[in-house]
């Protein structure tokens, strides 16, 4: 037991050892990985956008507007205005934050419900997994769109609820994938040791399957924004969406609306579009980055 | 293809049908907002009129005996008549699907065969500058809003430069003569909405094709095939596609599925007259047994296809088909 | 000259970001006619990179910086893929880990093998190609019945025996072994060995063996190629080696595998990790994780690979100061 004891501490030294060498390697590894790097740039440049634009540039969503409806951009105003007379640019500028939010708090909801989900059922295993995977096989036969569509029907359209909305059809994905990778890590040994130790299930699943899953998620986490943000903007088009937070899906479908194809005022939604793809490809960069860094078979060789 | 695995599937086939009526049971009769509100509302109703429409749909009976009404109007797809169009639900849907059909027949097909091809081209040039170039540019396709993508068509093919027509199936207010010409005006209508929901469609097949070769050139069967003297192009053609196309095959199915189901914001900015389109009127315009119904049939058809995707799996993944 | 294979001062290299990976370093072997041999080390050592230098199939950032490989008169060192599609498989061929995923699981094993045949005998029919690989089932023990089964229907020793039927199937004149029986139960490992030198009895079968397991190789190879650290640091018959072996490594080595025919002994393992090969150490590789280091001497000069005793090569400074 001693002679145990001695090699332990030694161990434990190793292993740390080993963590940070990893760290290294895994930064070394994003710093040339070169899709990973533009994207994370592209999002600190929108994120920066979200914080500081609306401080800097002044912006009046519900207000009183003095711009010529659907006029042309002009020098003090880069990208005209819409169809109450509202500056496009400084909607662009507050459809960041919407979009940036809508990402994150979606992406929290799914990955908790997801996670708790798939960590529970992987980790209990039996039939408690059978019930609970059968329950999300269940919700992935029912179609997200419509779904999303009928829901917003039923609670409403308001900003906080377009969130839980996209946030509870979207989380099947997630819990089977974190419960396929549980299945793998509690038969290690450090958890078979916990449990000998005699710590309790809900300690084991915090402290040592959840730290260990969460690597393996995280670049479909981060796909999981990317989602959010278009699927926000399609809701939007579609005419669900809350009317006192600008997005950029609702300046397209105003745009479509005040038929701003036609009369060829691209200033109404190429803008916005493009906002839209470069801040989803921004995660999309990431997230598949993540991948290849994470995920050594996907690795050149 | 052994009976008990086939069996199986049947029952769980049955077990998600079952689920997919209770969710939207409760979905639209137990949470706030209720659809009798909602008609109510529709129709300025008073409290009797309230307790006949209660009557109507049954409202007044006791929630299992609603249930089980809903489960055997649901079996005989009785959707009963739209708030909207005062026409029977089933014949509207089926109208629908049918030009949604004709959308989806176009555009999946060439979404996938784009994707898994451009995907299995970069991944057999893994880490080459082809590679890096078809791969970040399906990343960004990937990343586009559909229905951003066709707008920025129409404003030039449609608008500016007069090649395609900016909306409908077919020129409104023709009358026309032969099949021939009428075929002629559909596909001139189709190319633009074909050929943004192929692009929409093609990021996603591009990168699972894309990753899941590549994973497969790690085998250790890539290596024997190199060994045995098959040529570079044999190698990818004989045991790297097979392989990689697996893990994708559910993906095509349930596209194929999503066919039926339409392409909304591609539907509503061409007024396409599909379902996607009759969905999102029927949210906008509350027309519940339209909703209702729309949910039902769509999730019928997604439960109908992964049967399929099953039994076609076991088919091609011999390690499937002996468990 | 009767070398089918000589391989001379190969030195093959990884392009990695940080610079070069010197997988092998300098290693110089043949293979005569009916001849095995038996490349042994712990697993990074470069004996598996060896052998896919020798059979052209390195990875796409490896590449050959040195040295010459020749196979039956001809320099194949540089020879590009379009020249091997016919040498592969006819004259050099492959026994993969069957126990992993060494044969394509959505092919019917028989295909599998017919493939290789149709590929190198164009004018072969079918019925001709389904004669061999019924022959070729027969000479591996297998039932031929079983012969259109897919490979998840055969067990780890049936997969072996099938990869070793394929390898066989075009006459090859040399065949490598890569860890043929790892991953394998015992019995069932004793059984592949079984088989292996029966056919090189009975086929004259040219062998280069590649294992961590030096018991594996002392019951089917007449020589022994000790490898550490991308570089050969023993050579001589098996007989030789294992009565009188020399290097520190190779007796550690020894140690550290109890061989399963005889008495179990106690399992020494060697402490320290083997030097990291994108820069590797002065002098001696084993040096730092060896227990006769001669300081000054062993961890500065490199040794080089001396005839020690008759037709057994060493690479030490001290085995070299105790023979002279």
């Amino acid at each position: 037991m001693e002679s145990m004891n001695i090699d332990k501490a030694a161990l434990e030294a190793r292993e740390k050892e080993l963590k940070k060498m990893h760290r290294r390697e895994t930064l070394h590894l994003f710093l040339s990985n070169k899709r990973a790097l533009f994207g994370t740039a592209l999002l600190l440049l929108f994120i920066l956008l979200a914080i500081f634009g609306p401080m800097i540039y002044e912006y009046e969503h519900d207000g009183y507007f003095l711009g010529p409806r659907l006029g042309a951009p002009v020098p003090s105003f880069l990208l005209g205005f819409d169809e109450m007379g509202r500056d496009v640019f400084g909607a662009l500028i507050y459809g960041a934050r919407a979009s940036l939010m809508i990402g994150f708090f979606v992406t929290l909801l799914i990955a908790v419900v997801g996670t708790t989900f798939g960590i529970v059922a992987g980790y209990y295993g039996g039939i408690f997994d059978i019930i609970l995977m059968r329950i999300t096989e269940a919700f992935m036969m029912i179609p997200t769109l419509p779904l999303m569509l009928t829901l917003a029907a039923i609670i409403g359209q308001k900003f906080s609820n377009i969130i839980l909305i996209l946030g509870l059809t979207g989380w099947t994905g997630t819990a089977r994938l974190v419960r396929s990778q549980t299945f793998s890590i509690k038969e290690r040994n450090y958890v078979e040791r916990a449990r000998a130790l005699g710590a309790s299930d809900a300690y084991i699943m915090r402290k040592h399957i959840f730290p260990n899953v969460f690597p393996l998620i995280f670049s479909n986490i981060i796909l999981l924004v990317q989602n959010a943000i278009i699927s926000e903007s399609t809701l939007a088009f579609l005419g669900i969406g809350d009317p006192s937070i600008p997005t950029w899906g609702q300046l397209l479908r105003s745009a479509r609306e005040q038929g701003a194809i036609t009369v060829g005022s691209w200033w109404l939604f190429i803008p916005a579009g493009l906002c839209i793809v470069l801040l989803a490809s921004s995660f999309v960069f990431i997230g598949y980055g993540f991948d290849e860094i994470l995920n050594p078979r996907l690795r050149k060789r | 293809m052994n009976v008990k695995f086939v069996l199986q599937r049947i029952g769980y086939t049955l077990f998600m049908f079952i689920f997919v009526i209770t969710f939207n049971f409760i979905l639209f009769r137990l949470m706030p907002g209720d659809p009798l509100s909602i008609v109510a509302k529709q129709s300025k109703a008073t409290p009797e009129g309230r307790a006949a429409l209660e009557r109507l749909y049954g409202l007044d009976k006791p929630v299992t005996e609603q249930y089980f009404d809903y489960v055997k109007s649901m079996a005989t797809f009785d959707f009963g008549t739209s708030f909207n169009y005062k026409e029977p639900v089933a014949g509207i849907i089926w109208d629908k699907a049918k030009n949604s059909l004709i959308l989806a027949a176009f555009s999946v097909p060439l979404g996938i065969v784009l994707g898994l091809t451009g995907g299995s081209m970069a991944a057999a040039n893994h880490g080459k500058l082809k590679d890096a170039f078809l791969t970040s540019t399906s990343m960004i396709i990937y990343a586009v809003p559909t229905f951003w993508l066709a707008m920025i068509f129409l404003l030039y093919f449609g608008v500016k430069w007069r090649l395609v027509p900016i909306n409908g199936m077919v020129t409104a207010g023709v009358d026309f003569k032969t099949w021939g010409a009428y075929l002629k005006d559909l596909a001139w209508h189709l190319v633009t909405p074909a050929v943004s929901y192929a692009l929409a469609i093609f990021g996603g097949y591009f990168l699972i094709m894309r990753s899941s070769m590549i994973d497969v050139f790690t085998e250790d069967f890539v290596l024997t095939a190199r060994a045995k003297g098959l040529t570079r192009k044999q190698v990818i053609r004989r045991h790297v596609v097979p392989n990689a196309l697996l893990p994708v095959t559910t993906m095509v199915v349930t596209s194929l599925a999503l066919m039926f189901t339409g392409a909304f914001s591609i539907e509503v900015l061409f007024s396409w007259p599909g379902m996607g389109r009759l969905m999102v009127d029927s949210v906008t315009r509350q027309d519940y047994p339209v909703m209702q119904a729309t949910n039902y049939l769509i999730a019928v058809v997604i439960i109908l296809t992964n049967l399929v995707v099953d039994l076609l799996y076991s088919y091609l993944d011999p390690r499937v088909r002996i468990q | 000259m009767n070398h089918l294979l000589e391989v001379k001062d190969l030195k093959t290299y990884f392009r990695i970001k940080a610079g070069e990976v010197k997988a092998v370093d300098g290693v110089s072997f043949t293979i005569s006619k009916g001849e095995s041999l038996g490349l042994v080390g712990e697993s990074g050592c470069g004996k598996t990179t060896t052998a896919l230098s020798v059979i052209k199939l390195l990875p796409d950032n490896g590449y050959i910086a040195d040295g010459q490989i020749i196979f039956d008169g001809k320099d194949i060192t540089h020879a590009k893929d379009e020249d091997l599609y016919d040498f592969r498989w006819t004259e050099m061929s492959m026994i993969f880990q069957g126990a992993m995923n060494a044969l394509n699981p959505v092919q019917k094993v028989s295909d599998q093998i017919m493939e290789a045949l149709f590929l190198h005998y164009p004018h072969i029919t079918k019925e001709e190609a389904l004669a061999k690989v019924e022959q070729l089932f027969e000479l591996v023990e297998i039932d031929p019945k079983l012969m259109h089964g897919y490979p998840h229907e055969f067990s780890g020793g049936m997969r072996q025996r099938a990869i070793i039927a394929m390898a066989l199937s075009c006459d090859p004149k040399l065949v490598i072994g890569d860890e043929p029986t790892t991953a394998l139960d015992v019995m069932v490992q004793a059984q592949i060995i079984n088989l292996i030198n029966d056919l090189r009895t009975k086929l004259q079968m040219s062998l280069l063996m590649i294992t961590h397991d030096l018991s594996i190789i002392t019951e089917v190879c007449d020589r022994i190629a000790v490898m550490y650290a991308g570089k050969i640091v023993e050579l001589g018959s098996t007989q030789e080696v294992v009565t009188h072996f020399l290097h520190p490594y190779t007796e550690k080595l020894i140690g550290a595998f109890p061989n399963i025919y005889k008495e179990r002994k106690m399992v020494d393992s060697i402490p320290g990790d083997p030097p990291d090969l994108f820069d590797p150490p002065p002098g001696c590789r084993f040096a730092p994780r060896c227990t006769e280091c001669i300081q000054g001497l062993c961890d500065e000069v490199e040794p080089e690979l001396l005839e020690v005793r008759p037709a057994h090569y060493v690479a030490c400074h001290r085995r070299k100061a105790d023979h002279e």
